[in-house]
């Protein structure tokens, strides 16, 4: 699995697809804890301090969910999830999105059905064009993602007109309903992502220095990272999983989902 | 037959206390469930004693049978005779037996039947195989041991359900909602089943459909596992 750290990162870089040239993610548009935040239903871990588990528990707690197979990456794996590609689009945005209401819904025992990110296309008016998680989130409880068998039947197809006519009706049954948001200062953020990683949720992340949205799904231990986390990352540019220590490793933005509609 | 029977021993009633001019004086409608007195009225050389006419629907209960008065009292509406019979004469040499009898139209509306009884709780089935549901509210993650936040998202807790036969239904917000806004139909037993109860709670039904019965959540899921196996006991 591919390690980027600090020494590297500059080597997954790219131009970004969007037609205007603009980031695909852009930094969110609420502040986690305000009331606007709260009214797209992104309700702040920090609220939650039991929640909250301390660096001194880490070691311990993070090699029982890796015993006991608790977090996503776990899912992913059992479930025989297959990874993604933007196929030279520029909606990360809306894969991060999606994998994690796909994770999310695996952390319920609900089967995996795989999502098509292009069906939240109406989001930036079927361009192809970058957006904000936060925003993104809000669109997605409201409108739901297609199954990809009803949005276009593979990754890439954002022309909805090639979508299948009840695409719209599919998109209800898999809507994120609730949310765990993440704010504060780097170490801050570390904290609540590996507390949201521990109790077996995904975490829609984005990074700034990367201008890149994908989902967190698992953490390993080691004493050589910064907090002595690696993250593990499931990236749309087509190499599936990857592994980020350091100060590239911390998101910027991270959703953690706390429930789906259900949709057997 | 029966009914003819009836009516032709009511004739001879009649026409008997015609002849002896003793009577069963009391009302003759009365409401359905309401008690009225009745009395017997004879001349002077008559005795007279309320008496069940075999054959017509319940008359009187003889346990409130007194001297010259009966308690008459009807569950149900319906014509309902009351009966007695009067001895006149000087001697019982000489008796002469007059049956007596009064219409009573006993008015009002037949009670419901009696509700059914709910069907009784599918006793514990020890090494059962069941349905499993567990509910939990989101935000009150916190709240949960850390053994039960692990057992949630276990992967090996799931297998060992799978390895035992079960069928985890899911493991949800007890929100849980469909694409439509509704309680999914599916679920909506277990959910009402776990509904007003501290959570988070486990659900089990039998694989073949049954009732749903819901547990507190065990600390961890060997304990749950246990739960499951003892099929709740």
């Amino acid at each position: 699995m591919r390690i980027i750290n600090d020494s590297n990162w500059q080597d997954v870089l790219r131009p970004p697809n969007t037609d205007d040239g603009r980031p695909e993610v852009m930094p969110r548009i609420t502040r986690c804890g305000s009331p606007e935040a709260i009214r797209m239903g992104l309700m702040p871990i920090s609220e939650r301090p039991d929640l909250l588990i301390p660096e001194s528990e880490w070691k311990e707690r993070i090699a029982e969910a890796n015993a006991e197979r608790t977090m996503p990456y776990h899912h992913w794996q059992d479930a025989g999830c297959v990874k993604k590609s933007q196929n030279g689009y520029g909606y990360c945005w809306a894969y991060g999105l999606t994998s994690a209401v796909e994770m999310g819904r695996l952390g319920e025992a609900q089967p995996y059905t795989r999502l098509a990110p292009n069906s939240l296309g109406w989001l930036v008016n079927w361009r192809n064009a970058g957006y904000y998680c936060d925003r993104a989130i809000a669109g997605a409880k409201e409108r739901g993602i297609a199954s990809l068998e009803k949005a276009g039947g593979s990754d890439g197809v954002f022309n909805h007109s090639k979508f299948a006519s009840d695409w719209e009706e599919d998109a209800k049954n898999y809507r994120p309903s609730e949310w765990f948001d993440t704010g504060g200062s780097q170490a801050e953020m570390a904290r609540q992502c590996v507390s949201i990683l521990l109790i077996g949720l995904p975490i829609y992340i984005a990074y700034n220095w990367w201008g890149h949205a994908l989902m967190a799904g698992g953490i390993e231990y080691d004493e050589s990272c910064l907090y002595n986390i690696r993250w593990l990352i499931l990236n749309s540019h087509g190499d599936g999983w990857i592994k980020l220590e350091g100060n590239r490793g911390v998101p910027d933005e991270g959703y953690g989902i706390g429930s789906t509609t259900y949709y057997p | 037959m029966k009914a003819a029977f009836s009516i032709v021993l009511l004739a001879i009633l009649l026409f008997a206390a015609m002849v002896s001019g003793a009577t069963i004086e009391g009302p003759e409608e009365v409401d359905v469930g309401k008690p009225a007195w009745y009395k017997l009225t004879v001349a002077a050389n008559e005795k007279a004693f309320f008496l069940p006419l075999p054959g017509s629907p319940i008359s009187l209960d003889t346990r409130y049978i007194v001297p010259g008065s009966a308690l008459f009292w009807a569950p149900s509406p319906g014509n309902y005779h009351v009966t007695a019979v009067c001895v006149a004469g000087d001697s019982w040499e000489n008796a002469q037996f007059i049956p007596l009898s009064k219409t009573v139209l006993v008015k009002g509306v037949e009670p419901p039947p009696d509700p059914p009884q709910p069907d009784p709780p599918d006793p514990p089935n020890p090494g059962g195989k069941y349905q499993v549901s567990i509910f939990y509210e989101t935000f009150q993650f916190d709240n949960m041991p850390r053994s039960q936040q692990v057992m949630l998202h276990s992967m090996e807790f799931r297998k060992q359900l799978k390895a035992a036969g079960h069928t985890l239904l899911g493991i949800y917000d007890i929100h849980i909602l469909d694409g439509a806004g509704a309680i999914p139909p599916r679920l909506a037993p277990f959910v009402q089943a776990a509904s007003g109860d501290s959570l988070p709670r486990i659900c089990l039904a039998p694989k073949g459909g049954g009732t749903v019965k819901d547990f507190a959540l065990p600390a961890d899921s060997a304990a749950t596992l246990e739960l499951i196996r003892n099929g709740g006991l």
